[in-house]
């Protein structure tokens, strides 16, 4: 029973809200409450299994999964009521759009088949088009482009792991993943759902999305984007790719070296950008690095669940602060001291400073890699640059204290929903780690070791406001810049794009152009033969011929 | 997925019991045409009344013998046609899935062709024509044999000309020439590979996991040529590359028509006559082991791909919907050439799945040249303001198309691509996936443009109908679209067409 109010609450916001009147108004008005019914699962316990509902769907939350729907139900719900007095346009659109993402998202949280998963997935990745594209600017539809390409992109390596999964175990309980029993002849799947999911995240070189996305959405769609919706992508490996106990994840150095790649190019580009919500989507990359560190240790040490809670808290702590964060995008945070406070707090524990949350998930974060890499002998340097990061994310926050001291607007009010998940982000992780018995002590040693990265990054600001910072910037979205002009000779996709896009071709791009077009052009050629049956006849004589050679000579 | 049906199939034993419900089923709409026909053009209500009951009526005695079927009787009905050659209808299990396709289907099309053909000439033609039609799919359903199926597959072939040049056109005429030109060619080819198989083997009926063994080899050869020549045979009907190009020709028809050869009629007569062929003639494991089943299997995962490309380059609504139809109706042909349990239930259910989805796309194209004179693709923009129901209907079948969940094409692709792996032709996989992500990119722009852009300033032309033509226009597009959801959502439950299709092949694979 609760598992079905948690999941036809948002089908019927999603239901209701493209229509106009009354009904509408109501679906609106179920989008704050709606997050908050997933907490009754998580209350309940329930467990469910519909087996007549596509090719049989289980539901339940899962004990690991359920910081995850903390997140959920608290970030979601507050951006819902922020959007509902902020977000104007065409609301009919954004609303079942916000509402179907949710419904997607619960079914990701609470799946416990390989259908129930995937469907859930499918429908939180196209529903979160349609809040992506709500301004309708140029912008809008660029950003809304490249999503859905990429978003497409990662479709197609998930379908295809989740066949392959499929034709050796059926829909398959995602529990049973997790066993040493299920791992046979299944590396080829594991990587294509780890890379699939990989745009969700967006891992190096496949977050191009989320900077594009992020500013252009509305302030509260951004913060469930970067909040909530990215941890599908770190479900999806968790519930998909789990690491089994049987054998180490023979690619798991290959993850951990990519995550901390992401982690620094995430800050190195943000520090580039001149946009606060930008700067925020790049912090939300380098952090999405953290997670696939996390995930590579927990591959690397896979018999611990400390290191599968740790990958929870670090998400629960990552999802409200940032969600806090774009909230405050919203509320001109440099207008009055309260506000600025309001700013500084999650900033500072996004950087894991000290007795804030990002302290504790950090520090778990560094046990489990600790663990994973065997004390360090294999990698000497990994601890060290893991808690770099830190550094580099204090750095970052940094850059968007300064950006966000330039947005005074003291007409915008300061919306109840973002002080009070700015208030969740600071004690819901200490309090879910108290309850759930991984609470880390404040020792000295243990705050020294959160406290020389902060250190460092005061020391680089001070030594570049002495020499200046380097002039150099990256465009929104860095490499899809170029991508996007080389795709362009070839005739870009016929995705919708924004009728005033000027297009100056190059005698070159021409060139390109003229023979992906006399390509189509031999292909239509080809086809009108085709109806003509005499030359159909003789194509099949000549196959006949061919087939029949073959046959001969073989 | 066990559900009541299926263990009330595989407990009680299968037996053939003479019935006359095959002759009476196809009958009804026999009769009802020729009445139409006679009738004349002014007796429009009473055609009406005729047509629409002669649907319903058909659809309950389907029903009827669904349930007979699901009880373990096979009714059938069989007279010589000269002595040693019988004309055998019989309902099994796959019948069932056909025909229940064909029957509900037609009901929903009567009803929207009788909106849409309101003011054109010539409906009792037509109406005499359509009825005929479903007379010969029903037949090829219900065939028990594969000179009966060869009748009634001529029967459509001849009934269907006259509703695709119904406009009269230069360019009707036309496409009906080169239907004619590639259905009579490929019949001709079938003509000849029956002969030579009653030469050979001598008549047999369609008997679950085939009627044929391999005698000795020096037939092998020859087996192999008979199944080419009608697999070539129903390959012009499936439109499998390159015997599809009639298909998009034919696109001058009127939209009911377009709808119904897409979806249940002409080009899915051929699917399931490679259904036929492979399971009931040759069994799955004698095409296997003379390596039928992997030329089929290549052939149609070139048309998968191929359809899907020239899909892509269209910029006409209907063409563009005509390639795709190519493209998807092999997913039937595949689905059977790669055999094993799940491929097959992927390969059956689609049959009934590319049905409802392709029908209701076509309805609503017929809708919007109707109602705002839309045909082409860029005109599409903003759309969804002024036919909001129409475009749901349209959104729905084309995420259906691509194969997400929960919509009934989901299904298909998840038997079709985890039966391939587990038959160790992971490759097919790689196909699917190409196939998901062309169809994306076809059908995704559409949706966009639809729902996001904004509307011209005014639509450029389209009559404007009373309310009960829009009703019957979009009533039918609705209750489609309505059953692309509920095939998918409600797949795992006792009677949706997944539980038949595996019902079915627990017959053909015990």
């Amino acid at each position: 029973m609760s598992i079905a109010v948690a999941l036809l609450l948002p089908l019927l916001g999603a239901l209701l809200s493209p229509f106009g009147g009354r009904a509408g108004v109501w679906g609106r008005r179920l989008a704050p409450i709606a997050p908050l019914a997933l907490l009754l699962p998580l209350a309940t316990g329930e467990q469910v299994r519909w087996s007549w509902a596509l090719l049989g769907l289980d539901l339940g939350v899962d004990p690991w999964v359920a910081p995850f729907v903390l997140l959920t139900a608290l970030a979601w719900g507050l951006a819902a009521w922020f959007a509902l007095d902020t977000v104007t346009g065409d609301t009919r659109r954004f609303w079942l759009g916000w509402s179907l993402s949710l419904w997607g998202m619960a079914l990701v949280l609470l799946a416990q088949t390989l259908v129930a998963f995937y469907l859930g997935y499918v429908v939180v990745s196209l529903a979160a088009y349609m809040i992506i594209i709500h301004a309708r600017s140029d912008a809008a539809w660029r950003a809304g482009r490249v999503y859905l390409l990429l978003a497409f992109a990662g479709e197609a390596a998930i379908v295809s792991g989740v066949l392959i999964l499929a034709g050796h175990y059926g829909n398959v309980q995602l529990a049973l993943l997790a066993t040493p029993a299920y791992a046979v002849g299944l590396e080829e799947a594991r990587w294509l759902l780890i890379g699939g999911f990989a745009v969700k995240l967006g891992i190096v070189p496949l977050h191009v999305w989320l900077p594009l996305a992020h500013p252009i959405a509305p302030v509260p769609a951004s913060a469930i984007l970067s909040g909530v919706i990215v941890k599908a992508g770190l479900l999806g490996w968790l519930k998909l790719a789990p690491p089994q106990s049987a054998e180490t994840l023979a690619g798991a150095p290959t993850l951990l070296a990519l995550g901390l790649l992401t982690a620094f190019t995430g800050v190195l580009l943000g520090l580039t950008q001149s946009k606060l919500k930008t700067v925020l989507a790049y912090s939300t990359i380098s952090q999405m690095g953290l997670v696939l560190v996390g995930f590579a240790a927990l591959s690397l040490d896979p018999g611990d669940d400390r290191w599968l809670a740790a990958l929870g808290l670090l998400a629960l702590h990552h999802g409200l602060t940032k969600g806090s964060l774009f909230l405050a995008c919203g509320c001109s945070p440099g207008s009055s001291r309260l506000r600025m406070l309001l700013l500084a707090l999650p900033a500072l524990s996004l950087a894991a400073a000290p007795l804030a949350t990002g302290f504790l998930a950090k520090a778990w974060l560094k046990r489990a890699v600790d663990a994973g890499i065997g004390g360090g002998q294999l990698w000497p340097f990994t601890y060290t640059l893991v808690s770099l990061t830190s550094a580099a994310t204090a750095l970052l926050m940094w850059r968007v204290w300064v950006l966000a001291m330039r947005e005074r607007d003291a007409g915008q009010p300061l919306h109840p929903a973002w002080a009070l998940l700015t208030l969740a982000a600071l004690s819901v992780p200490w309090l879910w780690a108290a309850s759930s018995g991984s609470l880390i002590a404040p020792t000295l040693s243990n705050v020294w070791v959160a406290l020389w990265p902060l250190l460092l990054a005061v020391a680089v600001v001070l030594l570049g406001r002495a020499w200046g910072r380097p002039g150099v910037r990256f465009p929104e979205g860095d490499i899809v810049v170029p991508l996007e002009r080389s795709a362009a000779h070839f005739g870009a996709p016929s995705l919708p794009r924004a009728p005033s896009v000027p297009h100056t071709a190059p005698a070159r791009a021409a060139l390109a152009r003229a023979l992906a077009g006399s390509l189509a052009r031999s292909l239509a050629g080809a086809e009108g033969l085709l109806r003509e049956l005499t030359m159909v006849g003789l194509l099949l004589l000549l196959v006949g011929v061919l087939v029949w050679l073959l046959l001969w000579l073989g | 997925m066990t559900g009541t049906m299926t263990d009330a199939m595989t407990a009680a034993a299968v037996e053939t019991t003479l019935h006359p419900l095959p002759v009476v089923v196809v009958l009804v709409s026999l009769l009802a045409g020729l009445a139409i026909a006679v009738l004349g053009e002014q007796r429009q209500r009473l055609r009406t009344v005729l047509n629409l009951s002669a649907a319903v009526v058909k659809l309950a005695l389907v029903l009827w013998i669904a349930l007979l079927v699901a009880g373990g009787v096979v009714p059938e009905f069989r007279f010589a046609l000269v002595p040693g050659f019988d004309l055998v209808l019989r309902a099994d299990s796959l019948s069932v899935l056909f025909a229940s396709l064909s029957a509900a289907l037609w009901l929903v099309t009567t009803v929207y062709a009788i909106a849409y053909l309101q003011h054109y000439a010539n409906r009792a033609r037509f109406f005499g024509y359509f009825s005929i039609c479903v007379t010969a799919t029903m037949g090829i359903a219900m065939a028990g044999n594969l000179l009966t199926f060869f009748v009634f597959y001529e029967l459509l072939t001849l009934a269907t000309w006259p509703l695709v040049v119904h406009t009269g056109s230069r360019a009707a005429l036309r496409a009906g020439r080169t239907y004619l030109q590639f259905t009579l060619g490929g019949s001709a080819l079938f003509l000849i590979g029956l002969i030579w198989l009653y030469a050979l083997a001598g008549p047999q009926d369609f008997i679950a996991g085939g009627s044929l063994q391999l005698l000795d080899l020096e037939a092998v050869t020859s087996m192999q040529a008979i199944f080419v020549l009608i697999a070539i045979g129903m390959g012009v009907k499936a439109a499998l590359v390159p015997l599809h190009a009639w298909l998009p020709s034919a696109m001058v028809a009127p939209a009911p028509v377009s709808a119904l050869l897409h979806a249940v009629a002409v080009v899915k007569a051929g699917a399931f006559g490679l259904v036929r062929l492979v399971e009931d003639v040759y069994g799955s494991a004698l095409s296997g082991a003379l390596g039928l089943s992997l030329a089929l299997a290549i052939a149609a995962s070139f048309t998968i791909v191929y359809g899907s490309v020239l899909a892509l380059l269209q910029t006409d609504l209907k063409k563009r919907l005509a390639y795709s139809t190519v493209s998807q109706v092999s997913y039937i042909a595949l689905g059977i050439a790669i055999g094993g349990p799940l491929a097959t239930v992927g390969g059956m259910v689609h049959l009934v799945h590319q049905g409802v989805m392709k029908i209701t796309m076509f309805f609503c194209a017929g809708i919007f040249a109707t109602l705002l004179g839309v045909t082409r693709i860029v005109e599409l923009d903003g759309l969804a303001r002024r036919l909001p129901w129409s475009a749901a209907a349209f959104s729905v079948a084309a995420l259906g198309m691509i194969g997400l969940p929960p919509m009934a094409g989901f299904v298909s692709k998840w038997y079709l691509g985890s039966g391939a792996v587990a038959m160790g032709q992971t490759w097919v996989v790689a196909v699917l996936v190409a196939s998901t992500l062309l169809n994306a990119g076809y059908f995704l722009p559409l949706i966009a443009r639809m729902w996001f852009r904004p509307a011209p300033e005014r639509w450029t032309g389209g009559a404007q109908p009373s309310r009960w033509v829009v009703a019957g226009l979009v009533a039918p597009a609705l209750a489609t679209a309505g059953l692309t959801i509920a095939f998918g959502v409600l797949a795992g439950s006792t009677y949706s067409p997944l539980d038949w299709a595996i019902a079915i092949v627990r017959e053909y694979l015990p």
